[in-house]
């Protein structure tokens, strides 16, 4: 979460009297944050400036609602996260990831987990974020959310529980379930390649 | 299920190994975007006070006209009552009379 030496609560005060400027600042402060999830949590059919869009929109019509209990950064976090999954729902139709569908780094990298047990060459990371990308893409939003923050971004649970607010057991359910889901579908994907 | 395991968990962590792209600073139209939309919404919470504002006072109106009808009653049946005690002995009177007359 950013902290550097901006004054948070004094420019929320002066946003909630309307000020411009202090809007400004609070929308330069929060954007990386918002920017790292909408990356992260991007529905396909829409565009990040959009969506980044729509999360300020929200974050700053409901900023009287936001009552200092948990750091502003959280609170905007769960927003954002939100309105991902609420995109991600409404797009509903879930692509299908075929054999046909990679790009030759990615069957590469496919080649390699088969015929190998070592870990992948940094090479053939930036193919791996793209496969597993592709992967998680075919899962419920919720589910797509929870194993990027654990695994690809590494975040704690607390951390989870922090940016979604939902509750430890909660979030370690659907990691289990989620995870083997995406199973299944590697496994699908392993089977094509050995065809 | 074991190596299928083990492939996912070693896809996930060079996954996980991969740069993420910079953040860029915000784009001077993306910011003209949202600071729009904080003024119209800044515009339409102004429009919503001045409705709690406009319903309040016709609240506190709604309530001065009752209070005045029922003190307005108050004071007509108190005089109605005057009234009536007022004309009392001049209807004994009346009735005295009558019976008087009749006799």
């Amino acid at each position: 979460m950013p902290e550097s030496g901006f004054d948070m609560a004094a420019c929320l005060e002066r946003v909630r009297q309307q000020d411009e400027e202090a809007a400004r600042m609070l929308f330069h402060e929060l954007h990386p944050l918002v920017i790292k999830l909408v990356r992260s949590h991007l529905p396909r059919r829409t565009s990040e400036e959009d969506l980044v869009q729509m999360i300020f929109m929200k974050v700053f019509a409901n900023l009287g609602q936001y009552a200092g209990k948990v750091p502003l950064q959280h609170w905007v976090s769960r927003i954002a996260v939100n309105t991902c999954i609420k995109v991600l729902r409404a797009e509903k139709v879930r692509p299908e990831v075929r054999w046909a569908d990679l790009g030759e780094n990615e069957e590469q990298v496919m080649d390699l987990l088969a015929s190998t047990s070592e870990e992948l060459n940094p090479d053939h990371n930036t193919a791996s974020r793209e496969l597993a990308e592709k992967l998680l893409a075919l899962l419920k939003p919720e589910d797509r959310l929870v194993l990027n923050l654990l695994t690809m971004e590494g975040r704690s649970i607390e951390e989870v529980r922090q940016i979604t607010g939902w509750n430890e057991s909660v979030i370690k359910v659907r990691a289990f379930r989620a995870r083997n889901k995406l199973r299944k579908h590697f496994t699908k994907l392993m089977k094509e390649e050995r065809r | 299920m074991n190596e299928t395991n083990h492939q996912l968990d070693r896809l996930l962590k060079a996954a996980a190994r991969a740069p993420q792209g910079e953040v860029a600073p915000a784009s001077f139209a993306m910011e003209t975007r949202v600071m729009a939309a904080w003024r119209v919404g800044r515009s339409g919470e102004d429009v919503m006070a001045l409705i709690s504002w406009f319903r309040r006072a016709v609240a506190c109106g709604c309530l001065v006209m009752v209070v005045s009808l029922a003190w307005g009653y108050s004071i007509s049946s108190s005089q109605t009552d005057t009234a009536n005690n007022s004309n009392e002995p001049i209807s004994i009177a009346d009735s005295a009379l009558t019976m008087a007359l009749n006799q």
